[in-house]
């Protein structure tokens, strides 16, 4: 479904290699798109709720969130973020090294929408990374009207 | 009687002068002295019927003159006596009267009726006599002329009647009874001293003449009398009337507790007769005899009761008579009917067992014959045919010459007795062969027991609670003092407190305490305290066993320190598999990114720049990549290891076929490539981790395919048998099999037998097997035989309910 604006999306991700990967990944995808990148909790917040600098940061179309982060981790951003009526509608991906049952489950209660390991093999990263595309910037139908601040 | 020379000296006539006419004086005289013989004879005949005599005397008192029948009443002639004087016959002079009778005549003063005792020839006779003095004219004393009297018949005829009254008066006064006589005018006239006894409170009015019914009135009024009441005047007027009609017959009761019988009648000239008898003691031995009565009927009542509540029954024979006397407990005992007279001996002998006669006889026969005989037993038979079995005893009583009089035999049914001593005996036999076994059971287990009477505060120990004690029983004697003594002085206070305990009331829990022995051993002993409380709940005694638990306490305590290190090394081994966890984390995650970034990075460049780099650069970052890919999978292997089993999964009951499914599902893919084929009936149910279940069929049957022989196509079956409260699994494939060198290195993590090229993994399949089955605290091994398949063992606990397959 081609897109009259970039897409929006919100990499929470403290490892820079990580997030240069993503953003190569994401370089290689067919679809347009604006990453912004928050290297912690804390600073994804601030930016999801247009805080301090991110006044006028865009409301993102989807989040990439890692769990591990400093500061405040990624649990607890995606508790915050489900909690806020303004936030709870972004869809999120849970991406993180992590393999352990516990984050798993806990991601998916605290109601991520889906939960990814980052793979090894940069092949399958990349695989992800445009099947993540494909997903939730192609095939679902996201509410696009909300885009622009709810508050206005 | 005769004339005598004397005769004229007597002025018996008209004296006569011889100066007269002869003739005629003489004529005169001759009939004068015819006149005088006959007067005389006259006289005599009168004096003879009358018992009298005349008499004269001179002047001396010697009789001069006799006329009378002297001789007829003495037996002695008047001419003896003339000449003698009334001394010569008198009796000794000891008689009053003859005295006085002397002395009047020797006045020569008249006297007249003077009665005196004379010795005559018949014997001593009663004399009355009477005299007066004769004298002439000139006054000359001339003697005494007077009469005489025998009145000795009179005399004691009076003497008699004299003494026969003094005699009844006599009587009358020394009878114990009152007599008393009253007139016709109801007067007293008579009455014995005795009678004072009866009226004490009126005898001043014991004298003749006192009206009866004043003394009555006096006497009944002193309050002396008992049982008059209040009618007073009624009282009085119903005595009189009984005392008028002569017809009393009453028994009167006095205020001193006597007791009189009045008896009254009237006698013939009117007057009234009582007599007064005193029955106190009559009525005190019927009062005696009353209760005597009372309390042998009383008695009789007893026994007989005694005898029934008891099962006595007595027998009482009169060895003289041969009267037998049953109790009616006695006829039920023989099975006789009281209400019939007693056997005789002979039929008696007949209830009585045939084996028994003898000995029966026997014993009654010493009784006999005054004998007293042991007591002994024998059986009776009843109608019924049943046996009893009585105990006798026999006694013989003596009369008073010492002869056997009476034999009595109690008889007791001892049959129940009889039967438990037979019983008893056996249980006295149990009861030493259980104490006997207790004892060794004391000695061996180490425990003795105690008993104490509160009450006496006797105490009784066991063998082996000596032993406990380090004591003889010889020289020590185990009262309170003396155990409390050896307490430990520092446990002598729970001793004590327990003690208290079982006085209030409360309930002896078990204790210990330490006690040092003579040797100066300290043991420990353990102590359990049983209460027996009389009904109001007052402690009488208690019995306890102790145990010397001094061994048991210091191998409790080594266990003790045993289990705590155990502990500290579980809580280590805690620790440190919190710690691996740990690790296992930080591998799968911190160590992932670096070893992501690496790999990630080369490849990238590869992609980038392959074009640039020549042959080499690629071959080694090739290498790089591969490295880290199984970098990676070994980390995630290892994490997957580190979870295996943690905090013990989640038991649950479910059927392992379910579980095999699962992972035949998961291998889907390698399964139709291999072209393998699983066989497996119905497995049972167990209780473990479902998920780690599935992961160990997975793991096993994933090894099997990939280790299978080269072109034959893998067949695996799964079985299960039960073995106990386990289920003993197998796998076995037709796979190459297992050098039996490697059997036991196949479970150990990341342990590969073979090269990487040929069959990858990292050799964690088998090592997770083996931890989920020591999770579920089953055993795993393997029988293998190289090139033609391996049987993997391994056991689960079966299900809570056990079911069959």
């Amino acid at each position: 479904m081609p897109h009259s604006r970039p897409i929006e999306i919100l990499l929470v991700e403290d490892n820079p290699g990580d997030a240069r990967l993503t953003r190569e990944a994401l370089r290689e995808g067919k679809i347009r798109n604006n990453l912004h990148h928050m290297k912690d909790g804390v600073e994804a917040l601030a930016f999801l709720r247009r805080e301090g600098i991110h006044a006028n940061a865009p409301k993102p179309d989807l989040m990439l969130l890692d769990l591990n982060l400093p500061r405040k981790d990624g649990r607890q951003v995606l508790t915050e973020m489900k909690a806020d009526a303004r936030l709870c509608t972004i869809p999120v991906v849970v991406l993180t090294t992590s393999e352990a049952e516990n984050d798993i489950v806990k991601s998916y209660e605290l109601h991520a929408n889906c939960y990814i390991t980052k793979p090894v093999d940069l092949e399958k990263f990349i695989e992800i990374v445009r099947a993540i595309e494909d997903f939730w910037l192609a095939v679902v139908t996201l509410p696009t009207h909300q885009t622009q601040p709810a508050t206005v | 009687m005769n004339a005598t020379p004397k005769r004229a000296e007597f002025p018996v006539g008209p004296a006569i002068s011889a100066g007269t006419s002869d003739s005629l004086l003489e004529a005169r005289l001759a009939a004068a002295e015819a006149k005088l013989a006959d007067a005389e004879e006259i006289l005599g005949d009168a004096l003879l019927s009358s018992s009298s005599w005349i008499w004269e005397s001179d002047a001396e008192h010697c009789f001069s003159r006799i006329i009378g029948p002297i001789e007829t009443i003495f037996g002695t002639k008047p001419e003896k006596l003339i000449g003698k004087k009334v001394e010569d016959f008198t009796r000794d002079g000891d008689d009053p009267s003859t005295r006085y009778h002397f002395d009047t005549i020797q006045q020569r003063k008249p006297y007249r009726d003077v009665v005196s005792s004379i010795n005559t020839p018949k014997g001593v006779r009663y004399v009355k006599a009477s005299g007066k003095p004769l004298y002439d004219g000139s006054g000359k004393f001339l003697g005494y002329r007077g009469t005489g009297c025998d009145v000795t018949d009179q005399i004691q005829t009076e003497r008699r009647a004299s003494e026969a009254n003094r005699r009844f008066m006599e009587a009358i006064e020394n009878v114990p009874a009152s007599l008393m006589l009253c007139d016709r005018q109801d007067r007293i006239v008579f009455c014995n001293s005795a009678t004072q006894r009866y009226f004490p409170t009126a005898s001043h009015l014991l004298i003749p003449g006192t009206k009866y019914e004043d003394l009555l009135r006096a006497h009944a009024a002193s309050g002396f009398v008992a049982e008059i009441g209040k009618d007073f005047e009624g009282w009085m007027q119903e005595r009189m009337r009984s005392h008028r009609s002569g017809n009393t017959n009453i028994t009167r009761s006095y205020s001193d507790g006597r007791w009189s019988q009045i008896i009254e009648r009237r006698t013939s000239d009117g007057g009234v007769i009582g007599i007064r008898t005193d029955i106190t003691e009559l009525k005190k031995r019927e009062q005696e005899l009353e209760r005597l009565g009372e309390t042998l009927r009383m008695n009789q009542e007893h026994l007989a009761q005694a005898q029934r509540t008891s099962g006595t029954g007595s027998v009482e024979r009169n060895l003289q008579t041969g009267e037998v006397k049953w109790s009616d407990e006695c006829s039920r005992m023989f099975d006789s009917d009281p209400a019939l007279p007693p056997p005789n001996p002979a039929e008696f002998l007949t209830l009585i067992h045939p084996d028994d006669r003898a000995a029966y006889e026997a014993s009654m026969m010493a009784s006999e014959n005054g004998l007293s005989s042991e007591p002994f037993k024998f059986r009776t038979v009843h109608g019924n045919g049943s046996v009893h079995w009585l105990y006798c005893e026999s006694s013989v009583k003596f009369d008073a010459d010492g002869k056997p009089w009476k034999r009595i035999v109690t008889y007791r049914d001892v049959t129940i007795e009889h039967e438990s001593y037979l019983s008893l005996k056996e249980l006295a036999e149990k009861l030493r062969a259980s104490q006997e076994h207790l004892d060794r059971a004391q000695r061996i287990s180490r425990t003795g027991s105690d008993e104490r009477n509160l009450i006496t505060d006797e105490c009784k120990w066991s063998d082996t609670t000596y032993e406990i004690f380090g004591v003889n029983r010889e020289n020590f004697v185990p009262s309170y003092d003396n155990f409390l003594a050896m307490v430990h002085p520092g446990d002598r206070h729970i001793c004590l407190a327990m003690r208290q305990d079982l006085y209030d009331g409360k309930m002896i829990k078990p204790y210990e305490y330490r006690i040092i022995r003579p040797d100066g051993q300290m043991r420990t002993i353990y102590r359990e305290t049983v209460v027996n409380r009389d009904e109001s709940g007052k402690p009488v005694s208690y019995t306890g066993t102790l145990r010397d638990v001094t061994e048991l306490r210091a191998a409790e305590e080594s266990i003790r320190q045993k289990t705590r290190e155990i502990e500290a090394h579980a809580a280590e081994l805690q620790r440190s598999n919190a710690e691996l966890e740990q690790f296992a984390y930080v591998a799968s995650h911190d160590l992932q990114e670096p070893l992501r970034m690496v790999a990630s990075y080369c490849q990238l460049l590869q992609r980038r720049y392959k074009d640039k780099l020549d042959a080499d650069a690629n071959e080694f970052i090739g290498f790089a990549v591969e490295g880290a890919n199984r970098m990676q999978r070994l980390i995630n292997d290892l994490l997957g290891y580190s979870r295996t089993g943690r905090g013990g999964g989640n038991p649950e009951n479910f059927r392992s076929t379910d579980a095999l499914k699962g992972a035949i599902a998961n291998l889907q893919g390698a399964i139709s490539e291999s072209g393998a084929k699983i066989e497996f009936g119905e497995l049972p149910m167990v209780r473990a981790d479902r998920t780690q279940i599935t992961q160990l069929f997975q793991n096993l049957i994933g090894n099997a395919i990939k280790f299978r022989r080269d072109g034959v196509s893998p067949l695996i079956r799964v079985a299960a048998a039960a073995e106990g409260k386990f289920w003993h699994f197998t796998v076995e494939d037709n796979g190459i099999g297992i050098e039996k060198d490697y059997l036991d290195r196949v479970f150990l993590i990341f342990q590969r037998l073979h090269e990487r090229n040929k069959y990858p993994g990292t050799g964690i399949g088998l090592a997770i097997a083996k931890k989920v089955i020591e999770h579920h605290g089953g055993r795993i091994w393997i029988e293998s035989t190289p090139g033609q398949g391996s049987k993997f063992n391994f056991t689960l606990p079966a299900s809570v309910k056990t079911e069959t397959l």
